[in-house]
């Protein structure tokens, strides 16, 4: 049972992720974009290290190892 | 590019310049030539307009194909996929990082209307720390586990590969 129940809140996860995405896109939205929020946080440095650019793209790149090579 | 190639006849170069000067014969025999590189200001990374002729997608999308098609031959746990998601990721993370990718001019600030990204974001990330802390992993299973036996499947392995190395660049050219 719990079992349904955790696919069910990372469907609604998803299907949230979804609705916002949606809703960035509208006409005249205010919301930004996810890609537009990546590189607001890509922009954050500390002194003249990247930080954001950094932890962004290192994100992705465990991502990627951790569901194709872990 | 302009300032690392940029010549000019040594009775021509200023007097307070800033310069590295390389001595020795130039090929028309005329003299020395003075190279300015330090003295001249480092180009900001190529915006997304000012592509290369490798950095469009008639290009790079069919690359990742062949990418993804490889990566989804390799199971999880091997050398095979190890060394592929490192080599990919670690080139596209240099690209990222050297600003060699053009890039979409960022905002400058966000509403903060952005707060909506955390409703998916915490629902997530309560969900994965929940099954996280569990043992029993059957009934409480994480995204990675529910995802490895779909990730078995060589067209979806290799579509989700694709996914990922698409939104990788989507990122490098923020």
């Amino acid at each position: 049972m719990s079992r349904v129940i955790v696919i069910g809140l990372f469907l609604l996860s998803a299907l949230a992720l979804a609705m916002v995405g949606w809703m960035s896109r509208r006409e005249g939205s205010k919301i930004p974009t996810l890609g537009e929020l990546s590189g607001v946080v890509m922009q954050y440095e500390v002194g003249k290290v990247p930080i954001g650019r950094v932890a962004v793209l290192g994100f992705w790149w465990w991502v990627g190892w951790h569901f194709f090579a872990r | 590019m302009a300032a690392k190639t940029a010549r000019c006849d040594r009775k021509h170069a200023m007097p307070n310049e800033r310069q590295g000067t390389i001595r020795g014969f130039s090929p028309s025999q005329h003299g020395e030539r003075v190279v300015t590189i330090e003295g001249m200001e480092q180009p900001p990374p190529a915006s997304a307009e000012a592509v290369g002729a490798w950095d469009r997608p008639l290009v790079v999308v069919p690359l990742f194909i062949l990418i993804a098609a490889v990566g989804g031959l390799f199971d999880s746990f091997t050398l095979s996929a190890n060394l592929l998601v490192l080599a990919v990721g670690g080139t596209l993370i240099w690209i990222g990082m050297t600003g060699r990718a053009g890039r979409k001019p960022a905002l400058a600030r966000v509403d903060r209307q952005a707060a909506w990204w955390f409703v998916p974001l915490l629902i997530f990330a309560f969900v994965e720390l929940l099954t996280f802390g569990q043992k029993d992993t059957v009934n409480w299973p994480t995204l990675s586990l529910l995802a490895d036996p779909v990730l078995d499947n060589y067209l979806a392995r290799s579509a989700v590969y694709f996914g990922w190395l698409t939104a990788f660049w989507g990122l490098i050219r923020r």
